[in-house]
């Protein structure tokens, strides 16, 4: 008998969380383009993608055999690398206050890449006119998470999900057609 | 609105593009060394009962030294409030 997929990602969170390196190891293969995905979204810089991801899947690595149920891993994944994120924006304001030079050097946006096409260069002027609680709200919406699984995330309602996300959306529709159309 | 999905999918194709392609060894790895690395609970605890007890020595060092010092100044204002009063009766 077949194995649906959740079932299988199910018994190999159970033996990752048993410590099988192996099991650990095609986790972080099978997410890792995604967590990139996220990681991208959310700090909007291209060479924080690889280190801020590496910390994500550290971070899971360590703490897999604590998580209740199998079932929620990716919902618990997303968690980790939304917190990753946030901690590490929150770090930078900090560091813009006790090191303003070192700072400016962090603050320079990314310029667009060679190879970046006008509608990445317009998502990604979008993205980074919103705060970084609405990135984390949308990047989660496109990773597949669910609206419940979002206010879980977020430790909130449903209601207050759906509101925030539709005002995110109209926020980053408008920033993005306004620099698709420039 | 087309356009907007063609440009996830290229950030998650370039986000993708960032990894080295060993990237999960390397992630098992740094896991590895930083579980090895990491400090226990039990030597956060030791060291902050280490640095406890220092301070606490430190501070009842620099209290006694204070207060001998006090202590021997106050003998000694004491004593020249004796002498004068000696000298004093014996001028009388």
């Amino acid at each position: 008998m077949d194995k649906s997929p959740t079932t299988e990602l199910v018994d190999l969170v159970r033996r990752a969380q048993r410590g099988e390196e192996a099991a650990q190891h095609d986790l972080i293969v099978s997410y890792q383009n995604r967590v990139a995905g996220f990681v991208y979204a959310m700090m909007n810089r291209s060479d924080a993608v690889e280190d801020i991801s590496q910390q994500v899947f550290i971070k899971m690595v360590r703490a897999i055999h604590g998580l209740q149920a199998p079932a929620q891993f990716e919902s618990w994944l997303f968690r980790l690398a939304r917190n990753t994120c946030i901690d590490h924006l929150r770090r930078q304001k900090l560091r813009r206050i006790f090191l303003p030079f070192e700072a400016e050097h962090e603050s320079v946006a990314e310029p667009a890449g060679a190879l970046d096409t006008e509608e990445l260069d317009a998502l990604r002027h979008a993205l980074g006119q919103l705060r970084p609680q609405d990135r984390a709200l949308i990047a989660l919406v496109q990773e597949g998470r669910s609206h419940s699984e979002i206010a879980e995330t977020l430790k909130t309602s449903v209601a207050a999900v759906k509101a925030r996300l539709h005002r995110a959306r109209e926020h980053l529709r408008k920033h993005y057609n306004s620099d698709h159309e420039n | 609105m087309k356009t907007e999905l063609i440009a996830w999918n290229q950030l998650r194709n370039k986000a993708a593009a960032q990894l080295h392609p060993q990237f999960a060894q390397r992630v098992m790895r740094a896991a590895r060394m930083s579980a090895e690395v990491a400090p226990s609970l039990l030597s956060y605890v030791s060291l902050s009962a280490a640095t406890l007890v220092v301070c606490f020595s430190a501070l009842t060092y620099v209290h006694n030294v204070s207060i001998a010092q006090d202590d021997m100044r106050q003998s000694s204002d004491w004593q020249q409030v004796l002498s004068v009063d000696e000298e004093s009766s014996i001028l009388q």
